[in-house]
């Protein structure tokens, strides 16, 4: 680990203010800081948000939808029930993402912001290109774990629970940064890396994630997440997936279908959410639309098991909303 | 010799004796967080020791300059090769096979190649940054096949066979009406001891050493340090410390000859602690196999032959590898009667990581195939797994294939009986969701999932075999202090979890009549008890404990006698003025070497197990969930009976593991998931109920009719998994670990190479 400063402000101007040099935010560190005892990340400044007032806990005034902290530990929003009875995909993502001990530590924030588990891109001595190298050897190495779907120079899968079942609810973040204040789709925050786009968001520099919102309209929704791993606790998905929907006399409306651990994005597969749109989620309408929600798949050497696991994953989570 | 215990003293019942249900003393503070384990070891003002390693699998050193790094703050030392005062090699059965720091070429990715130690270990670390290699890449050789070619290049100047081993049996060209075949592939596992590679190395005033460290044979240590040290053993004094879980990969130094010259070169204590990704490159792990086999029957079931041919990836260094393939030879046919075998069995070296002892020593490779191909036979014979195994099982007095006789052991049709005769799991249909396969999250509500059962029967021998002067040594020393009678036990026994202080505990209070025992620190001042593996501690080091204290006993009955007394009606106190102190060196009966033709009455005892695995595959998506594993074995006398149902749950969830999630992904000679996010051991949650029936068939030789337990439960539940696998998939799954895109797919693992079962594989084809 390199050396580096470390500061702890107490409000957010300050914390904006000190990420204006190319500093790095720390929270639950629960990534920063294995990035950086890996080599992976050599920040020179260190500035803790964790005394900052305001970004921790959740909220929700009547009809104003849903509003969580980035800073609130994945722990609370696990357990809060008043949060469980207003969106309960929040507790089935979190409850086997990482350990304990991890949700205790890490960050709403954080969790969103995550660097992928490529193991060429955690191993130092590899310059993979996501790093700045000339090639993805998990193309043609060992990619058992490694993108079917939508990948384009790197092959790494995004990693989060939390975040397939935030996009299936349509979450909004709001970033603050010393220049000011925007929002956008949590969708809307990924990419896939490719040509100069060497990284997994479009976050600016010296930018923060304030605030996770989620509207009063789609909190309506049923949502359903299932999530494939290869032991039972303490390992990331091999597929996770998160659905959503307003089921009103049997029929549904604003389907929303997101896949993790298949692509280097958060996978939303629109045009399976629109074969759904109306359905009463019926087998065959589901099994179709799994069937969509992998067309294009491009599996490699080793991950091929990731196709009929993820389509069965779909077909199985959707059902689940109606059954 | 007639083992019965001598009564205890007539007045008070001793508890904590033979049989009784025996708490770890460390168990309380280890749940605490209050035990010390190696990687804690601190001392005043001690520097921190760092390794710089390879990344290169096979390479040339052209030049190494250390002088920018020994001038970095806080640098106390740079050492390579150079610097080695003593003999520069080193080795656990071959003391030329493998550099202290690397001699001039690296052979594998994170061989040591320089030493350093700092007052801090960022230091440390950042002076190994700072030294100066300049390499020439060699063409490395990973195919273990292809490493044993004539026409392979010669990777280390021992040449690329590390060790072969042909077993004629019978008939080598016996035939049979049902011929079954197959070819099996084992992947790399870890022994995933939770403990890094830790120790601390203190110069004495003398110009010795005193080494606290985490290992499995502290005088295996101490003869290959002091050489290297160039000092005699009389000056280095090796101090077991607490030990966070060995397996077989703390049977190999990591970390004590290093530890040991930064202390001598700077004068001050020196700590090194591997972290867990240096611990994965920096211990052996246990040898992957591709196993070639074929098996003829009679049409009723009954075996004819036997024939095979293994290959073991030994890596780069010697290791334990010439034990490891003459257990993979010598069991290579299971514990079934077999007039006719014909098994070739060979260590390759190559420029992949070394791998040495685990669990099971090459008896887990051989099992993995052969229990496949038995279920192979029974099926070509319209037999069920349970009958073939009956039918074919060894019985008392008959051999196997190296001609050596069984001798103090249930009839393994007994074993299997009573393991298929355990109560089976509830159907799927009654369980909680959260236990069907893939994860706590209700990805299956049951759709796809079908039921498997599996069997696997496995043996292995307790002790060292092959005319290895194998001994322990224990010291008893019994006095009175004010509370009265008082036994201190002192023997080189490493306590590695596996239970054997309990067990020297209950040994010495069965024999001395008396509770208060208490146990030296073990450590060199006393004779080697050898090593914590193949299942050994009990039978060695409890028989030396046993008998040194029937020595001290005798004694004791001499002063009573000489008193007039009968020891029964005397407080014992009274004899022990002066304290009795008996010192005793055991050794087990001799073993033969082993023949040309593989034929010797080489191991001094077996272990035998049946397991019987029931799981959950969900079908379509290719997850599995192991729902139980029943097990019936045959361990001689439970001295402690607790300690044999960890020993024995303990060793199938290593067994589970390598069935379903534990590999070492290998890549051109690196470990890709050197860590425990990417390298997946079972949780509690993935951990089926074990139920185990512990038979006690007592053997003539061992302490009480005592055998070993540790290894038993490792060799055949992965075999037991697989095969239930199979039966729920119909798919042929004949390699471990069983991946979802082997059950979805059916993929299959070829070598690539052709190889007639029983042939020799240094003449492969390829095709």
């Amino acid at each position: 680990m390199n050396a580096f400063s470390y500061v702890r402000p107490r409000t957010l101007s300050d914390g904006l203010r000190l990420l204006r040099s190319g500093a790095s935010a720390l929270a639950g560190g629960t990534d920063l800081l294995g990035l950086m005892k890996d080599g992976l990340a050599r920040p020179e400044l260190l500035v803790d948000l964790t005394g900052i007032e305001g970004l921790r806990g959740w909220s929700r005034a009547k009809g104003k939808g849903l509003r969580i902290g980035a800073l609130t530990p994945l722990v609370e929003l696990e357990e809060a029930e008043e949060l469980h009875r207003a969106m309960p995909i929040l507790r089935e993502s979190l409850r086997d993402a990482a350990t304990l001990q991890l949700r205790t530590m890490g960050t709403v924030g954080g969790n969103l912001l995550q660097r992928n588990r490529c193991w060429y891109f955690r191993d130092q001595a590899t310059a993979c290109w996501l790093k700045g190298g000339t090639k993805c050897f998990a193309v043609e190495g060992e990619n058992r774990l490694h993108a079917i779907l939508g990948a384009h120079e790197c092959v790494a899968v995004a990693p989060s629970d939390l975040v397939p079942a935030l996009i299936a609810y349509d979450a909004e973040i709001a970033l603050a940064s010393s220049r000011g204040r925007r929002t956008m789709k949590l969708a809307d925050l990924y990419v896939a890396p490719h040509g100069r786009e060497r990284r997994e968001h479009v976050l600016r520099p010296g930018e923060l994630i304030t605030e996770v919102r989620v509207s009063e309209s789609a909190l309506a929704r049923k949502g359903a997440f299932q999530k494939a791993m290869e032991r039972k606790a303490w390992s990331f998905a091999l597929v996770s997936v998160a659905a959503a929907a307003r089921i009103e006399r049997g029929v549904a409306r604003d389907v929303r279908l997101v896949l993790g651990g298949v692509a280097p994005i958060p996978w939303r597969v629109v045009a399976a959410e629109r074969g759904l749109e109306g359905s009463g989620f019926d087998e065959a309408a589901c099994a179709e639309a799994a069937d969509r929600a992998l067309q294009g798949a491009a599996p490699l050497r080793d991950n091929g098991y990731k196709l009929p696991l993820a389509r069965e994953l779909v077909r199985r989570t959707l059902r689940s909303l109606v059954v | 010799m007639t083992l019965a215990p001598p009564r205890p003293g007539a007045r008070v019942k001793v508890r904590g004796v033979i049989g009784e249900p025996a708490p770890r003393e460390d168990a309380v503070p280890k749940v605490k967080g209050e035990f010390q384990y190696a990687s804690d070891l601190w001392r005043e003002g001690m520097l921190h020791g760092a390794t710089l390693r390879s990344p290169y699998p096979f390479a040339r050193i052209r030049k190494v300059d250390v002088s920018a790094a020994a001038k970095l703050p806080g640098v106390r030392a740079v050492l390579t090769q150079d610097d080695v005062p003593g003999k520069k090699t080193y080795g656990l059965m071959d003391r030329d096979d493998q550099p202290v720091l690397a001699d001039g070429y690296v052979r594998f990715v994170g061989e040591p190649v320089a030493v350093v130690a700092a007052d801090t270990i960022e230091q440390a670390r950042a002076a190994t940054k700072a030294i100066v290699l300049e390499y020439e890449v060699l063409e490395p050789t990973f195919d273990p096949i292809a490493a044993i070619q004539p026409s392979a290049a010669k990777l280390h100047p021992k040449g690329n066979v590390l060790e072969r081993v042909r077993i004629l049996h019978g008939d080598p060209a016996a035939k049979a009406d049902v011929v079954v075949e197959g070819e099996y592939e084992f992947a790399m596992q870890d022994q995933a001891a939770l403990g890094p590679e830790a120790g601390l190395a203190i110069p004495r005033e003398d110009g010795g050493v005193t080494l606290h460290v985490a290992t499995q044979w502290l005088h295996e240590d101490l003869d290959q340090l002091a050489p290297c040290l160039g000092l005699p053993e009389s000056k280095v004094r090796i101090v077991l410390s607490g030990v966070g879980g060995a397996f077989g990969a703390r049977e190999d130094t990591s970390i004590q000859i290093h530890a040991c010259l930064l202390a001598l070169k700077t004068r001050r204590a020196v700590r090194m602690t591997y972290g867990r990704e240096e611990s994965f490159f920096g211990h052996v792990h246990r040898h992957p196999a591709r196993l070639f086999y074929a098996h003829g029957a009679t049409k009723k079931g009954e075996l004819v032959f036997v024939r095979a041919t293994i290959v073991l990836d030994g890596g780069a260094y010697a290791s334990s590898s010439s034990a490891v393939v003459a257990n993979a030879g010598s069991f290579a046919a299971g514990p079934y009667r077999v007039p006719n075998a014909v098994v070739d069995c060979v260590g390759a070296r190559t420029n992949n990581p070394p791998t040495g002892a685990m669990r099971g020593f090459g008896a887990v490779q051989s099992c993995f195939a052969y229990e496949a191909q038995m279920d192979k036979l029974a099926k070509a014979c319209g037999l069920d797994a349970v009958e073939i195994r009956m039918r074919n099982g060894l019985v008392e007095g008959d051999a196997i294939i190296t001609s050596q006789p069984l001798v103090g052991s249930a009839p393994i049709a007994e074993i299997v009986r009573r393991c298929a005769s355990l109560p089976l799991p509830e159907t799927a249909a009654h369980r909680d969701q959260s236990e069907l396969p893939g994860g706590h999250a209700n990805v299956t509500r049951g759709e796809g999932v079908v039921r498997g059962v599996g069997y696997a029967v496995g043996f292995k021998n307790v002790c060292y075999s092959n005319g290895f002067d194998d001994f322990a040594t224990a010291r008893v020393r019994l006095f009175a202090d004010a509370e009265g009678p008082l036994a201190r036990v002192h023997t080189a026994a490493a306590e590695v979890g596996q239970g054997i202080n309990t067990v020297q505990l209950q040994i010495a209070r069965t024999e001395l009549g008396i509770e208060r025992v208490e146990l030296e620190t073990a450590d060199t001042n006393v004779g080697s008890a050898g090593s914590s593996s193949a299942s050994r501690q009990t039978w060695m080091t409890g028989h030396a404990v046993l008998q040194a204290c029937r020595e001290v006993r005798q004694e004791l009955v001499r002063r009573a006698e000489r008193e007039g007394l009968t020891l029964d009606r005397t407080d014992l106190a009274d004899l022990l003025d002066r304290p009795i102190e008996k010192t005793v060196t055991y050794r087990h009966q001799d073993t033969e070497k082993r023949r040309p033709d593989g034929q010797s009455r080489g191991h001094v005892a077996f272990m035998f197990a049946a397991h019987r695995a029931v799981v959950d595959v969900d079908v379509e998506t290719g997850l599995v969930k192991v729902v139980q594993v029943a097990t019936a074995q045959d361990v001689g006398k439970a001295i402690n009976p607790l300690g044999v149902i960890g020993q024995i749950e303990g060793g199938i969830a290593q067994g589970v593991g390598l069935a379903v999630m534990e590999e070492l992904i290998v890549e051109k000679g690196r470990i890709r998931n050197a860590s425990f996010t990417d390298y997946l051991i079972p949780t509690i949650l993935d951990m089926p109920p074990v139920i185990a029936d512990v038979i006690e068939h007592p053997h003539p030789d061992g302490p009480y009719g005592a055998k070993g337990v540790g290894e038993a439960p490792t060799i055949s539940s992965t075999a037991a998994v697989v095969a239930a696998i199979r039966a729920a998939t119909n798919r042929d799954l004949e390699r471990v670990p069983v991946r979802p895109d082997d059950i979805v797919f059916g993929t299959s693992s070829r070598s690539g190479w052709r190889i007639a079962p029983g042939d020799d594989p240094r003449r492969a084809v390829r095709g």
